[in-house]
Formats: C-alpha cells, structure tokens, sequence
C-alpha cells in the first residue's frame, strides 16, 4: 500500500526535473551580459563602435572595390592594346615574310628558283599552310603546301579570285577567316607584287598559331586574352578547344560592343560581363585596325573581388577585434562607474536602515565623488541632528520627570490639605454641638461648687445645732462633693480647651496678616512654652539654644496663628526630652531644645530641634493626621501637628517637613515664603 | 544520459570530416593502351607526361597510369582495352594509331577515351566530326597519313633519275586502302611506277628491302602506319645495309641513319593527348573537345647517308627540310 504512494508522491516532481539546469543557466547566462546602467553603457559604446566601423568597412571596401576595379580596366586596357600590337605584329611579320617574295626584281626570276623561295618561305613561317603565285594576268604558276603535292605552272584562272584582286588593288589583303572542317582557323593573306602587272602571292595561315602570342599574355592569376574577327568569330584563346568548336561570341555584351564602337581602338564595358565561359569578367578590347579583329582581355571579377575581400576580411577581423575590445572596455569602464554607485547605493540603503555612522568611501573627483561626499555630509548632519534631539528629549524627559514627581507631591499634599480640612469641619461641627452642653456642664459645675462652698458655710454656721455625727456626715459627703465638683470643672475646662482648639482648627483666617519680626515672634513662643511647662511640671529642666538670624527680619504672617504652630512645636519637643529623661533616669542626659531661624533664597526657615525620643517609622506616616497623639489619654488632644500643619501650609503657603532619628533627636522644619501669597488666596 | 548522448555526436561530428580527409579521393587512374612496348615510345610518352602536367597531374602523386602493352600484336589490343575497362579506369588514352582508338572505342561506351593517330578520325570512323566529337573520344590528329603523298613527291625530287618507286604499305592498316589511293594519284602525276611492298611483321622487312633492286625501284616510300613508325631503328639499319633511300614518317629513322623522313611532329601530338587527359579528368566531356590537329610537319634529312649513296640533294629540297643532319 505505502509502494504506489510513495510512486505517486514522487510523480508530480518529474516535469520539474529537466527545467531545473535550465532554471540555473539562466542566471548564469545573464551574469555573463552586465546589466543596468553597466550594460546600456556597454552595449552604447559596443554600437557605437560597430556603426563606426561598419560605416568605415563599407566605405573602405566600396572605395577599395572601385579603385581595384579601375586599376584592373586600367591595366586590361594596356594589355589589350599591347596585345592587339603583338597579334597585328604576328601577322605583319608574315606578311613582311611574304613581302620578300613580292619585289619587282622577284617577277624577273625564273620559275624554280621562285619556288625555292616560296619553298623557303614555307620554311621560315611555319603559320603558312600553303602558297600559292598568280602572274600578272591571274593565272596560278606556283603552289606549295605541306601536305599537298606542290603544283608548278598548273595556269589556273585565279583573277577573279578576290586573293587576287583585292591584292592587286590594295596591294594587301587579308582574307575572311574560315574554318577548314570547321575546326581550323585559316585566313588567306595575299601580297600584290611590286612593278608594272604585278603578280600576287597568296598564303594560307593557319590562325592556331596566334594561340603562342594569346598564351603568352598574363593579366592576373586567371585572366586571358582572346581575338576576334570582326563578325565576333573566335580566332584565338588559350584553349584552344573553344576556336576549334567555332564560337560566335558577338552576343556576349562585350563583344557586341566592341563590334558596334567601330572608330575606338579600346574600350571596355563599364561593369562586369559574362566571359565566353559565362563566369563574371572585367574585361576591355582593342581593335587591331589592319585586321578588323579585336582583342579581348579579360580578368575573372573573383580576382579582382579578392583584394576586396581582404579588405572585408581585415574589417570584418578588426571589427570583431574592436567588438571584442569595446566590450571588455565598455564593462570595464561601466564597473568602475557602477562600483562607486552601488556603494553609494549601497550607504543610502544603510543609512536607510538607520546605520547613521555609514560613509561612503568614495576617492574619484568626479560627479560620482562629489555625489558621494555630499551624501556624507548629508549622513553627517542627519547624525548631528539626530544626536541633538536626543540630548533634548533627554532633557525634556528630565524636567517632566521632576514636573511629574513635584505633581505627584503637589497632590500628595492637596489630598492631605483635602482629608485635614474635612476632617477640621467635622471638627468644628463637633465642637459647636458640644461646646453649649459643655458651657452648662461648667458652669453648673462651677456653681455647684459655689453652692457647696455655701453648703459647708451654712453647717459651720449651723455648729453645734446640729448633730455632730450628722454634721461630721453632712462635711464629709460635701467634702467628697466639691472634690468631684473639682474634677467635673478640671475636666470640663479640659474638654472646653479640647473644643476651643477643635474651634480653632476651623476657624477661617483668624487674626490679621501683618508683618511682624519673626525672631521676636519666637523667642516670645519659646518663654511662653517654657513657662507653661515649668507651670504644668514642677522641676522640669531643658536648656534651650538660640540662634537667630538678624537677616530674617520681619515677615508678613498672621502672628497669633503662627504663634500657635511655634507653641505647639516646642511643646512636643519639650515633651519628647521630659519623656526621655523619665526613661533614662540618668544625670548623664542634658535635655536641649534648640531655636534656629535663616534666611533661605526667597523665603525664612525656622528649625525647631529637640534630643528626645524621636519618632518612630509607623507614627511619621501619621503625625500630621488630626486626633492622632502618642500621648497618653488626657494629656494630648491629637490636634496639635495637624493644626500645625494647616495654619503653616494652608494659611501660610509653607512646608512643614520632619527629619528624625529614633531615640536620638527630632527636627521639625518650617519654611516660610518671604512674599508668601497665601495658598488660600491663591486658590 | 542525454548529454552523453550529444556529446558523442558532437565529437563524431568532429570526427568524420578528419576520418574523410586522412582516407582522401582515390587517385584518378590513367589506363594507357600502348601497341607496342615502353621502350620504342618512351619519347612520345615524356610527351604524353609534359602534356599531363600542364594540367596539374603527375604520375604516382595525383594521378595513377594503367599501362597495357601490346607488344606489336594489335590483334591483342581488343582485350587489352576490355582489361581497362574491367579496371574501371578514369580515362583511356589510345594513342599510336587507328587501331588502337578503335579497340579501345569499341570497349567502352561511357569511359573517355584520348585517341592520338596519324589519320583522319572521321575517315576512319572514329569520330563523327572534328569540331563536335560526339560520344566518348576525342584526341589529336598528327596529319601523318595526310602527308604520305608528301613523302612520295619528296622522295621523288630527291630522286629525279627514278622511274619507279617502292611503297611500303602494312595491309592491316585500316588506313592503306586510302593512302595507297592518293599515292597512286599523286604517282600519275609525276610519271612514276609505283611498287607495292607489303609488310605486317618484321620478318618480312628484310624482303622488302632485297625487293628493290630486281623491281627498279629508286627508293622506298613507307605508308604511314604505326607498325613501320615504331619500328624506324630496325628498318634504318635494313635501308643502309641494302643501300636504298627510303622516307618514312618518324623522325627516328632519319636520325637513326634513314636518308628522310617527313611528318606530324608526334611530340606535339603527344603533349595534346596528354593535355586532353588532363582536362577530362579535371572533368571536362570529351564532346566538348574538339580533335586537335597538329601544325607542324616536319621534314628532316640525312645528308649523311644522303652522302654515302651518292645523292646530290636539290636546293629547294635542303631548303624545306627543318633538320638537316650532317
């Protein structure tokens, strides 16, 4: 079961198989050609330079052509000409050779010793097939020929002959050419003699023998030479197979043009033509005008396309060369361009990614270098800035962290100030309620006293009308009376002080603000709080330190209220060292209570520090809380810190901080503003 | 496993123009029809070779010759020629006559074949025109055969006295009926009694010679035929031993002591066949080459042995000759 999944998992992978070589040579062919800005620049320079030089290849192979073409007219002309002379030089020679045989002394001759001059003749031109002498009147005496027997005085009628006649009227003739067989060449050549009634010496010529002169003319590698009649027959070609066949040439366009351009003794067609082996020729011609033949030379437009196609050749080779070239150039000069881009390209990138210390290592002084330090000095601003507004936020982020932690105390206080000033209205609102009960309490407990005062007076003045156990009873019972009266009033005053001070908590800007000098503000609230406490407990002992500062000078406050605050302090300084010394017992503790007043920068502090007990951890949290004391019950109402704390902080706009060491000192500072707008004011 | 498989093509791509270059086309091969041995013809076959090379083919480097010699027996031509058509040679040369075109000509239909003869080709049947040889001959005429009545009217100035002349005619011939016609025209014409002497093998030479004298024959006049043209030495050394002027067509026999000899210089007719084997090799059809004639006869006379049988030679006589040797 797992077999055939397996196949058929493997299955659909099979088409990608043969495509992924092909996948891999297509990266690899394109890393071969350099692309963007390095190929178009390649590829510009590459087109440039094959235009340019496909440009000047075509020019150069045009302008070669031409001029090879004209030089081998030029010289086909010359040789044409030169081989018209040598063919008419071929011909005059036999005819001079002929000439010889036609002097008028020859006439006078007899009969054999003319044949052995024609002999002779037949001897030294080995073109003449046969010769023949006509006398005078037109009749043959003489005929020699190479194969045939040789006639003497056969007396033939040959006048009306045109060998003869024509001879005899122009002196020279020259024959049509025929063709024996039809194969061979001959053309007659008749000679008229000198003298009165000339006779006349005719030859055959075999025409085959021009072929030595037509061979012997070199034009090229493959060029030739070749004559014609004027019927455009072929006499002479260095193949010779081809005069033998007979060929009428006068339709090849040559030819035909030399045929009908009678009066030019040389020409030639202006472009190339079919030779009479119908290969592409340049060819030119020369008349010979004793014969009315023409002369032909010829060169195969191959050879001359030859010189040309080593100048395509060359270019083609140069070409490639210089493609080659450009190439290698091209990408070496578009990599030096690249390079320096990429890395720009490569700086902003990083620099895009946040890399603010990227410079781009540019030393070329051109556009690209200055591109490059632009960009640096571009990084390097954005850098500064960058760092700037770091310090900055770090700045801000400072000054709204300390703004936050003075909000954060600001409301600390407000939720202190809130809680307190509630508290203080319950308080008041307490006191109000309690206080006219209490008055009655008093003051019926005052006249109570009155009244058993009056009592204990009417039972003296009763005397002895009275029993005396009675009366003994009666003085006891009020005795225990006035005591509890006592202690109803101690109380009651206590409770009315309670309730005053509750009062007093809530009482609103009591007293005026004036400016008062507040080192007599102290040293006042000092006496009066020692004095108080001598009062309240007899051989209490504190030695008291002051230190004023004359630069305080005088403060605008309410001085009752803050009167009140100094009391209260030193009243709990003097209770911690009393506390102390009770503990301690011993005659080692000097109790000490020391005064200080200061000029600080806008404002006074007065520092109010005592060697007593301290304040432990748990009740610092709490000692400006209203009703909470320490004290033990009667002897603190709970209220002092607390209305200590608003009269400085609310009324005053102050602060009122503590610094303590448990069994060691305390140190309660106020700070007083100096042109303090009051905090309720404010508000 | 594709790749391999291109990869091998490739390299057997690569492989089979170099296996073709280092085989090379196989030599052309010459089949040369020789009537007699190699000996006698050497010349005419340094000839045949100088014609060859003109073309560009040289003997054992780009071109092979198939030698058949008949020794003499032209009877055994016919199946030499089938030997050389059985070797499946390039081209057939049969030079030396009529009857060797015509062996050769009847062996082969469709393999060319250069003829070289004294005759006249269409006489003879070989060709059917000179200009346009149709089929698969052509070649070169020499105009030895033209030029026999030449010999005779030569002979005759160079012996004024004779009355009579022997002919020396080889009745094998194919050509003897014809020659034999004309000189008999040409004997009426200069009054002469002609006396036919025929000879087909060499023992029959010396006969010939002793002949003469009894017939009153001035001199001997041999008919143009391969057999006597190969054979001019022996037949010179038989004509100063029996003292009789004689002229035949080779050369050899004047310079080998004969008193003449006049006709087509067989150097040039040679040097044309082998030219034309050339050219049918590099390709050309044999009907497209016309049957060559060739210009030149050529008349050489020993004036020795002219000498040495007390004949005074005509100046007109000396004056033709193209060689005269002393």
């Amino acid at each position: 079961m797992s077999a055939p999944e397996a196949g058929g998992a493997t299955a659909p992978s099979h088409p990608s198989v043969p495509s992924r070589p092909a996948r891999r040579m297509r990266p690899a062919f394109s890393a071969l050609l350099p692309s963007g800005i390095a190929g178009r620049f390649a590829k510009a320079l590459v087109g440039l330079v094959t235009i340019a030089l496909v440009a000047t290849g075509v020019a150069n192979m045009w302008l070669s052509y031409t001029r090879a073409t004209d030089a081998a007219i030029a010289v086909q002309r010359d040789k044409a000409l030169v081989a018209a002379e040598r063919v008419a030089e071929f011909i005059g020679e036999i005819e001079d050779q002929i000439g010889w045989t036609s002097g008028a002394e020859w006439g006078r001759n007899d009969l054999e010793e003319r044949r052995y001059d024609l002999v002779r003749l037949l001897r030294q031109a080995p073109a003449i097939a046969e010769v023949q002498f006509i006398d005078g009147e037109g009749r043959e005496q003489l005929r020699l020929s190479r194969l045939e027997r040789d006639v003497v005085g056969s007396g033939v009628d040959r006048s009306a002959e045109p060998g003869f006649a024509r001879a005899v009227a122009e002196r020279v003739w020259y024959g049509p050419v025929h063709f024996r067989r039809e194969s061979e060449p001959y053309m007659t050549l008749a000679v008229a003699h000198a003298g009165r009634n000339p006779g006349v010496t005719a030859a055959s010529v075999n025409l085959k023998l021009i072929w030595d002169v037509v061979a012997a003319i070199r034009v090229g590698e493959g060029g030739y030479a070749y004559v014609t009649d004027a019927t455009g027959q072929l006499i002479a070609h260095p193949d010779m197979s081809l005069v033998l066949r007979g060929m009428d040439l006068s339709n090849l366009r040559q030819v035909a043009q030399a045929l009908r351009a009678e009066q030019g003794p040389v020409g030639n067609p202006p472009d190339a033509v079919a030779g009479p082996d119908g290969r592409p020729v340049l060819s030119a011609y020369a008349r010979i005008p004793s014969l009315d033949w023409f002369v032909f030379v010829e060169l195969p437009r191959r050879e001359v396309l030859a010189s040309v196609l080593a100048t395509l050749y060359q270019t083609l080779v140069l070409l490639a060369l210089s493609i080659l070239l450009a190439l290698l150039l091209g990408s070496w000069l578009a990599r030096r361009m690249v390079v320096p881009i990429r890395q720009l390209q490569a700086g902003a990138q990083r620099l895009g990614e946040g890399d603010l210390g990227q410079r781009i290592p540019v030393t070329s002084k051109d556009e690209i270098g200055a591109l490059a330090q632009r960009f640096n000095v571009m990084a390097s601003r954005i850098q500064e800035a960058q760092e700037t507004l770091e310090a900055k936020v770090e700045d801000r982020t400072l000054d709204l962290a300390r703004s936050l932690d003075e909000l954060r105390a600001a409301q600390d206080r407000l939720i202190q100030a809130e809680k307190l000033a509630s508290l203080g209205q319950l308080t008041a609102g307490i006191a109000h309620e309690i206080k006219n009960p209490l008055n009655f309490v008093n003051n019926f407990a005052e006249l109570s006293r009155e009244l058993v005062a009056e009592l204990t007076a009417a039972l003296e003045a009763a005397g002895p009308g009275l029993d005396p156990k009675l009366r003994e009873e009666v003085a006891e019972l009020a005795a225990v009376l006035r005591d509890n009266l006592a202690r109803i009033v101690q109380h009651g005053r206590r409770a009315d002080s309670i309730v005053r001070n509750m009062l007093a908590h809530s009482r609103e800007g009591g007293g005026e603000l004036r400016a008062v000098d507040l080192n007599a503000v102290a040293e006042e609230a000092l006496n009066l709080a020692y004095h108080a406490a001598r009062a309240e407990t007899p051989g209490f002992n504190v030695a008291l330190e002051r230190d004023y500062d004359p630069a305080v000078g005088r403060l605008e406050l309410y001085p009752q209220e803050f009167t009140r605050v100094l009391l209260n302090l030193i009243g709990n300084g003097f209770y911690a060292v009393h506390r102390k010394q009770l503990e301690a017992g011993s005659e080692d503790y000097q109790p000490t209570l020391r005064i200080v007043t200061r000029a600080v920068p806008g404002g006074v502090e007065i520092r109010v520090r005592d060697n007593g007990t301290g304040i432990p951890d748990a009740v610092r949290a709490r000692m400006f809380e209203p009703f909470f004391t320490t004290k033990p019950a009667g002897e603190g109402t709970g209220l002092g810190l607390s209305l200590s704390h608003d009269i400085v902080v609310k009324q005053h706009g102050g602060t009122i901080q503590v610094a303590t060491a448990p069994g060691c000192f305390t140190e309660l500072v106020v700070t007083l503003p100096r042109a303090a707008e009051p905090a309720e004011r404010a508000a | 496993m594709r790749r391999r498989t291109c990869i091998a093509l490739i390299g057997s791509m690569a492989a089979w123009p170099a296996a073709g270059r280092a085989q090379g086309p196989a030599m052309p091969v010459i089949g040369y029809l020789g009537n007699e041995s190699a000996r006698p013809v050497s010349t005419r076959l340094r000839a045949f070779r100088e014609g060859l090379a003109a073309t560009g083919f040289v003997e054992g480097r780009n071109v092979i010759i198939e030698f058949r010699w008949a020794e003499g027996r032209y009877d055994r031509l016919p199946a030499l020629a089938a030997e050389l058509v059985e070797r499946e040679v390039d081209v057939i040369v049969a030079p030396g006559g009529a009857p060797v075109a015509l062996a050769a000509k009847s062996a082969t239909r469709t393999i060319p074949i250069v003829f070289e003869m004294g005759g006249d080709p269409v006489a003879l049947g070989v060709v059917g025109s000179l200009n346009r040889p149709e089929g698969n001959l052509t070649g070169v005429s020499s105009l030895s055969v033209e030029a026999s009545t030449k010999r005779l009217e030569i002979l005759h100035e160079a012996l004024p006295a004779a009355t009579g002349m022997g002919i020396a005619v080889n009745p094998t011939s194919p050509t003897a009926r014809s020659q034999l016609a004309s000189l008999r025209a040409t004997a009426g014409a200069l009054g002469l009694d002609l006396h036919i002497l025929p000879a087909s093998t060499e023992d029959q030479f010396d006969a010939m010679f002793a002949a003469l004298p009894r017939l009153r024959a001035g001199g001997l006049v041999f008919t143009s035929d391969p057999f006597f043209a190969f054979r001019s030495e022996p037949l010179a050394a038989l004509a100063l031993r029996h003292g009789v002027p004689a002229i035949t067509q080779t050369r050899d026999f004047a310079t080998a002591g004969g008193l003449m000899s006049y006709g087509g210089d067989f150097v040039q007719s040679h040097r044309h066949a082998g030219a034309y084997t050339g050219r049918i090799l590099r390709g050309e059809r044999p009907s497209d080459l016309p049957v060559q004639q060739i210009t030149r006869l050529e008349l050489l006379i020993n004036l020795r042995t002219a000498r040495r049988f007390g004949i005074a030679l005509p100046r007109s006589l000396l004056g033709r000759a193209d060689e005269v040797i002393e």
